[in-house]
């Protein structure tokens, strides 16, 4: 009986531990052997992406809609472009105790690059990286968008600090423009670097567009209670918030449905949202690491890589915006306009020094 | 009167947010008075969460989405079963398995079924149900009268549950056995079928919690969704004093304390979020020191029985 028992709990952890999705076994298949016809010219690093080991290591769950999915999202598309679409490698729900020595493992590993999705892991970051100088560690952000903690950022050989600045102000541009209440809400889900940096700008942007607004920011405190999420937001907009604009990964769901109940205006955040609320979202902001950390392989790759602070500027194409979606059709035309000027404006850095 | 024009809207939010709750703890209800302290309800409603998205997508129906989730719970319960009746396992040690079995089986299954996109599938869901001519009254008519037929179903599970439990020769039987099983069993009470019983039942009832959560509340799955209502269940039923109707009270004394702090947050009150995120909490807390030293547990309630 008791051999039963233990058997079943055996079976209950393999089952849990499969939910962690660990998905970092190296990849079992040989590499094919067929060199394409008219390869390439042997890249300057003196090893072809093929053969290269790229590993992520997130706070979180690859399915949250936010911040992990697009990490993921990104390692996914360098493996199907360099990798002959192997499996990306990705630790889950690391937390901060713990990534040392996750960060040591892969440095023994003789990873090629390490991918550290957080600034909450720039201790670990900054202490491990200089142990394994042959591979190299980009952690996400690190760097205040206001460059006021540039000062911070060491300067370790191997060790970028990389993400994209200024989509805050984009976010608050717009929602400056889309109000007709002058009340607009932006709510982060924690308190976390990568959401306070652009819970920052907000305000900036909306005083760009609408000096008359009132922009309020709030935090959540939940990246997973879509329900509590709904609940929050709904308050906001009981109180005549006309825009709902959101970063708490799954829970933001909640805010984007929320404004579709209430029939008030709201933004996507990370990924293109439109359709989760289409009476709702009329545009998506998004933090676009697929063509960062994919800039980032390809310097890499080619030799060029460059350690310390890496900010991809709006006119850079670190943030993206969403097309319409046929919003430009159902909002007032001068709302569209004012928009579309807004962005050229703001992407062609035309606000130079606001973040 | 801005507050008044809103009672309806927040008395309405309160007996929705409560609604997830009640049910687990009116499935955890029936589990402890038949002796089985189960702990798992956080990981049952996890499952059902997925399976009820799942049943949704495929058929097109919330309904069949439901009853996936139920049997999902009635098989999450005959687990339970299994190791605490008939191998008198640690009835806490297994009810935290069963909430890492569910973090984790639900995330897998999630990506079997759905892959890793950005994308969010439509499904069916329920909607609101105006109770004809009920829902025209001021107020009331939007608090208690305009909700999804879960609501309805769950709130009507209070005096059912009560009437079972301290009317009828069933209720009795299960209570004893909860409360006595040697003198149950010696009186011809099945000790071990009516745990079987009140496991499996008590698990699906949990799981309609977990399904109305993504299908009712939320319109899909995400992971750790249910973010902590298991045990906050678990907290209600000793809150409530092991009665129906004593739960659904806590629940909406604790889910009180969600809609106090959004309208404190939205009012612009400048509380740091972070004590507002805590007055559920601190309510449940109070309300615990305040009623908890009459609550009576079930005499039996975690020893696992021997017959003979």
């Amino acid at each position: 009986m008791k051999k039963i028992l233990v058997w079943l709990l055996v079976m209950a952890m393999v089952f849990a531990l499969v939910g962690c999705g660990k998905s970092a076994e190296p990849a079992t298949e040989a590499p094919t052997t067929e060199a394409p016809a008219g390869a390439a010219p042997a890249p300057a690093s003196g090893k072809d992406p093929k053969d290269m080991k790229i590993v992520a290591l997130l706070p979180g769950t690859i399915t949250d809609n936010g911040w992990n999915f697009i990490c993921y999202d990104a390692l996914k598309s360098i493996c199907n472009e360099y990798m002959d679409g192997k499996e990306p490698e990705y630790i889950e729900n690391i937390a901060v105790s713990d990534m040392a020595g996750y960060i040591r493992q892969y440095g023994e590993d003789g990873y090629d690059m390490v991918i550290i999705h957080g600034a909450q892991f720039e201790a670990a970051a900054v202490e491990n990286a200089p142990l394994y100088p042959e591979t190299k560690f980009c952690l996400s952000y690190g760097f205040k968008i206001d460059g006021s903690t540039d000062q911070n950022i060491k300067a370790i050989d191997n060790l970028a600090y990389v993400g994209p600045v200024g989509m805050g102000v984009a976010i608050g541009g717009i929602m400056g423009i889309l109000t007709d209440s002058n009340k607009v809400v932006f709510l982060g889900g924690m308190d976390t670097p990568a959401i306070s940096d652009i819970t920052s700008g907000i305000v900036p942007g909306v005083k760009l567009t609408n000096p008359d607004a009132t922009a309020t920011t709030e935090y959540l405190g939940t990246l997973t209670d879509q329900d509590k999420a709904r609940e929050a937001a709904k308050a906001y907009i009981d109180q005549g918030y006309d825009v709902v604009c959101a970063s708490a990964n799954s829970a933001q769901l909640g805010c984007l449905w929320a404004a579709q109940d209430a029939g008030v205006y709201a933004l996507g955040f990370n990924s293109d949202q439109y359709s989760i609320a289409p009476d709702a979202v009329v545009l998506s902001v998004m933090r676009n690491y697929t063509m960062i950390y994919k800039d980032v392989f390809d310097k890499l790759v080619a030799g060029e890589w460059t350690s310390g602070k890496v900010a991809y500027e709006l006119n850079q194409g670190g943030t993206l915006v969403s097309e319409w979606h046929g919003w430009d059709e159902k909002l007032p035309k001068e709302k569209v306009d004012a928009i579309n000027e807004f962005l050229a404006k703001l992407f062609n850095g035309e606000y130079e020094g606001q973040y | 009167m801005a507050f008044f024009d809103s009672l309806g809207g927040y008395i309405n939010t309160d007996i929705s947010l409560a609604t997830p709750i009640l049910l687990a703890g009116l499935g955890l209800l029936i589990i402890n008075r038949a002796g089985l302290l189960n702990i798992g309800a956080e990981g049952t409603m996890l499952i059902a969460t997925i399976m009820a998205v799942y049943g949704s997508y495929i058929s097109g129906s919330v309904w069949v989405g439901l009853i996936f989730a139920m049997v999902s719970g009635a098989a999450v319960g005959a687990l339970f079963a299994l190791l605490t009746v008939t191998l008198r396992a640690n009835q806490t040690v297994v009810g935290a398995a069963i909430n890492v079995l569910g973090s984790g089986l639900s995330a897998t299954l999630f990506r079997i079924m759905f892959g890793v996109s950005s994308e969010v599938p439509a499904i069916d869901v329920f909607r609101v149900w105006k109770i004809p001519g009920l829902s025209a009254i001021p107020v009331i008519g939007e608090g208690l009268f305009s909700h999804m037929p879960m609501v309805y179903i769950a709130f009507l599970l209070v005096p059912v549950m009560s009437y079972f439990l301290f009317k009828t020769q069933a209720g009795l039987n299960l209570r004893s056995v909860g409360e006595n099983p040697k003198v149950a069993d010696t009186l011809g009470i099945n000790v071990y079928r009516t745990q079987y019983i009140a496991a499996i039942v008590g698990s699906m009832i949990i799981a309609l919690g977990g399904a109305f959560m993504s299908t009712g509340l939320t319109k899909f799955f995400s992971e750790e969704m249910v973010s902590g209502r298991g045990y906050i269940a678990l907290a209600a039923v000793v809150f409530g004093r092991y009665k129906p109707s004593g739960i659904m009270g806590a629940a909406m004394v604790f889910m009180a304390g969600i809609v106090i702090a959004n309208i404190l947050m939205a009012q612009g009150a400048g509380i740091p979020y972070q004590f507002l995120n805590m007055i559920p909490y601190v309510l449940t807390v109070i309300a615990l020191a305040a009623f908890a030293h009459s609550a009576v547990a079930p005499a039996a309630l975690g020893k696992p029985y021997k017959r003979g």
